[in-house]
């Protein structure tokens, strides 16, 4: 669905532009998610446990931290979906802006501090797996 | 260009040893020339090697390797990845005390992970109940090192060192300090005449007193036997010799019940006011000797030293 529907925008819009229609949604979908689905902290262990445990719960996907450096401002998480991604083109497919937008929302709910995320990584493998690097933006 | 179908067997065949040999030998072979011109078979190539490479760094502990081949296997050694990178970033968070990491994803490993960080947990349990209690103790035990155990007061040990300290103050900030002495008169008939229970009483009796005349910065303590010292910060030897007569008349006219009898004991009270040079030996003494002043003079009495 939301790729036909981005489909569309991008022949209107262009591709840069739908990129950042789509970011800025998925900034805000994360900036009511953390609103309303998280309580305020500010230990990092705490947000996370939170946040894996809504996100499973609602059948969102599974969220995994690979690497967090608080000090530096630099995250990598990885983002499993239990969708089934036969049908999507898995190979070269790496257009998850909706998610990175969301994500960059929620840590910038959680430490006050803008981030830019950017998925560098998309696997398919019985359920679809995004890798996202999060950067504070200094 | 046409080619004839044993051509086609040997570039297959060539094409099966290749990549056989890529994944037995321990050096990856080199593409032979005629595979060069195989479509698709550089890139193929590439991928394997990367595979390769990757499985290598990760059998050997390097998980940053990073796989940029796309595809199902690329994508299920990457799937590997994330978890054991996730198991040591949650191991991270373990050792800085989060006992909520769970493992999900490895079979029987999580099993045994879990149970193990739950045992750590509870182990960490123990061993911070362990640490308070010791906490405890060591405030009880130095508590009680500075205690005399009869009158709950300062024993001489800790009454020293708190004088020693307002010794130095005196010495920096060059204000008036007195020093008391007292001493229960007779007290040795006391304890012949009425047993030793007799004189601890005295000697309680004599300490609650201490502490209602005591004010704020005033600190005391038990010397030994019958002997207590009350030291008054930025008090002169005027000021003193109130608080030493007000002592000395409340003890005279307290009764000390035990058993069934009623007593009343005095003290000797020699007053010693700091002067440049002092130590607190030579304070101390000064204050002693007004005391046994006191005593000649026929006790029950308050003496200021003649100096200061
Ligand atoms: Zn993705």
């Amino acid at each position: 669905m939301q790729f036909a529907f981005r489909d569309v925008i991008e022949r209107h819009m262009g591709t840069e532009a739908t990129d950042k229609i789509f970011y800025e949604a998925g900034a805000l979908a994360g900036k009511e998610f953390y609103t309303h689905m998280l309580t305020p902290t500010t230990d990092l262990n705490e947000f996370v446990r939170q946040l894996q445990k809504v996100l499973k719960d609602l059948g969102i996907g599974i969220l995994r931290v690979e690497k967090a450096d608080m000090e530096k401002g630099e995250i990598i998480v990885t983002v499993s979906e239990d969708l089934d991604c036969s049908g999507l083109p898995e190979i070269d497919y790496e257009i998850c802006i909706y998610d990175e937008g969301f994500i960059s929302a929620l840590l910038e709910c959680f430490s006050g501090i803008k981030f830019t995320v950017k998925e560098v990584d998309c696997w398919c493998t019985g359920d679809r797996t995004c890798r996202f690097n999060a950067k504070a933006v200094v | 260009m046409s080619s004839k179908p044993e051509d086609s067997i040997t570039l297959a065949e060539l094409l099966v040893k290749t990549l056989q040999e890529l994944l037995a030998s321990r050096i990856p072979p080199k593409i032979p020339d005629e595979l060069t011109k195989v479509k698709g078979f550089q890139q193929l190539y590439s991928t394997l090697i990367e595979i390769r490479s990757a499985i290598m760094a990760f059998s050997t502990g390097d998980l940053n390797y990073r796989v940029s081949s796309k595809g199902y296997v690329p994508g299920a050694i990457k799937s590997l990845q994330a978890a054991l990178l996730h198991l040591t970033w949650q191991t991270k968070m373990i050792a800085s005390g989060d006992f909520t990491q769970r493992v999900d994803f490895m079979g029987d490993f999580s099993e045994s992970f879990n149970s193990m960080v739950k045992q750590l947990e509870e182990n960490m349990r123990k061993l911070n109940i362990s640490n308070l209690l010791l906490q405890d103790f060591n405030i009880q035990l130095e508590h009680a090192a500075r205690t005399d155990p009869l009158t709950g007061i300062n024993n001489r040990g800790y009454f020293s060192e708190l004088l020693k300290l307002e010794m130095e103050r005196i010495t920096r900030y060059g204000h008036a300090c007195t020093v008391l002495m007292l001493d229960i008169d007779h007290f040795k008939s006391i304890n012949d005449t009425y047993g030793h229970a007799a004189g601890d009483e005295a000697l309680r009796t004599l300490t609650s007193i201490i502490q209602e005349c005591a004010r704020k910065n005033d600190f005391y303590g038990r010397l030994g036997g019958e002997e207590f010292a009350i030291t008054l910060p930025e008090t002169d030897i005027h000021g003193a010799a109130i608080v030493a007569e007000r002592l000395r008349a409340n003890l005279e006219t307290t009764v000390i019940k035990f058993d069934s009898h009623e007593l009343f004991v005095t003290a000797s009270i020699g007053v010693s006011q700091y002067q440049a040079g002092d130590t607190m030996e030579t304070l101390l003494h000064r204050a002693d000797q007004a005391m046994y002043e006191a005593k000649k003079n026929g006790r029950n009495r308050v003496c200021l030293s003649s100096v200061g």
